[in-house]
């Protein structure tokens, strides 16, 4: 049996076939032209297939970076809560004061205004729920995405184990097509770094650089 | 309304504060918080409630899941249930309807609407 290094190996011993079983000519043709359509699609489904593997290792990540974001701004609104709060009892004391010194109706109503404004911004710090909650949902479709993915790749490795020829065939053409994608999944791969900073180099190591 | 006892439900601490803050604002004396559904039942089960505000989406137990809950409760059958969310579909006002809400709000939403919306349910 010769070795299938590739999509033409598969068509050579198509030939062989042809001239062993003597396949009709009505017969022969059907089956060159099913792998001729089979040597355009398979490189293309294993190009998807690896643009799949790239994009579905970034998954996590990405889903990690949307956590982070919830988490970042949950704490910034609880800091500047914290600080509306102070300032709202601030507030309530000086108007306590000023009244108790005798000061104009417009001076107290001043104060309170200024306090039903600090009110106000609390309230809209709703805006950060309702990110979080958005964020929730891209990051349910995003686990969803790489459920999806795991499990094309879970049967794409059952359908190569099918048959002898099948595993062959599949594997000369993932070579093939690793070999031309390398260039593209490192172009990829740079487009889609995570360029932020996960407890990385610190502020002191930076510094060294300068010295 | 100042006197009644409320019970709100809401797993972000930062809506946790605001509702607190508003209900603090509109005199309520006695409001009880609580992170999910879960944590709202085994609350109700040790104290009573006049009303419930609830969100929708939340862990473990959702607000729709609470509702149902609730009402299947004698003595809760009738209590106010008060759901705010995200969740602005007319479906989901249906459903919400459905399980047993007496009144809906969609975030964001204005403490003169809170205001509003407690009134009416309780004047009635």
């Amino acid at each position: 049996m010769t070795e299938i290094k590739n999509i033409d190996d598969v068509l050579t011993k198509i030939e062989e076939m042809h001239q062993s079983l003597r396949l009709s000519d009505e017969i022969f043709p059907l089956i060159s032209d099913l792998f001729l359509f089979v040597k355009g699609i398979i490189p293309l489904m294993l190009e998807v297939n690896s643009f799949m593997k790239d994009s579905s290792s970034k998954i996590p990540t990405a889903s990690q970076n949307i956590n982070s974001v919830s988490e970042a701004t949950e704490l910034a609104a609880h800091d500047v809560m914290d600080r509306l709060d102070t300032i709202a009892e601030q507030l309530d004391t000086l108007r306590e004061r000023i009244k108790g010194e005798g000061a104009s109706e417009e001076s107290v109503q001043m104060v309170d205004d200024i306090s039903a404004e600090a009110g106000e911004i609390i309230f809209a710090f709703q805006f950060q729920d309702i990110t979080t909650q958005q964020l929730e949902h891209v990051n349910r479709i995003l686990e969803a995405i790489y459920e999806k993915f795991i499990a094309f790749f879970q049967s794409s490795l059952k359908l190569k184990e099918k048959s002898i020829l099948g595993k062959d065939v599949v594997r000369a053409l993932e070579q093939e097509v690793e070999e031309k994608n390398t260039h593209e999944s490192d172009k990829f791969h740079k487009k889609t770094e995570d360029k932020m900073h996960h407890g990385g180099i610190s502020q002191d190591a930076i510094d060294k650089f300068f010295k | 309304m100042e006197n009644k006892k409320i019970l709100f439900v809401e797993d972000s601490p930062t809506m946790r504060r605001i509702i607190g803050n508003s209900l603090k604002k509109l005199g309520i004396k006695e409001a009880t918080e609580a992170e999910n559904g879960v944590d709202a039942l085994e609350k109700i089960q040790k104290e009573d409630f006049d009303l419930i505000l609830t969100d929708w989406n939340m862990p473990e137990m959702n607000g729709q899941e609470l509702v149902e809950h609730v009402r299947k409760m004698d003595k809760y059958k009738s209590i106010p249930i008060l759901m705010i969310t995200t969740r602005g579909m007319e479906d989901d006002v249906m459903t919400a309807i459905k399980s047993g809400v007496n009144g809906y709000m969609v975030k964001p939403f204005t403490p003169e609407l809170l205001k509003k919306k407690m009134i009416e349910i309780f004047a009635v």
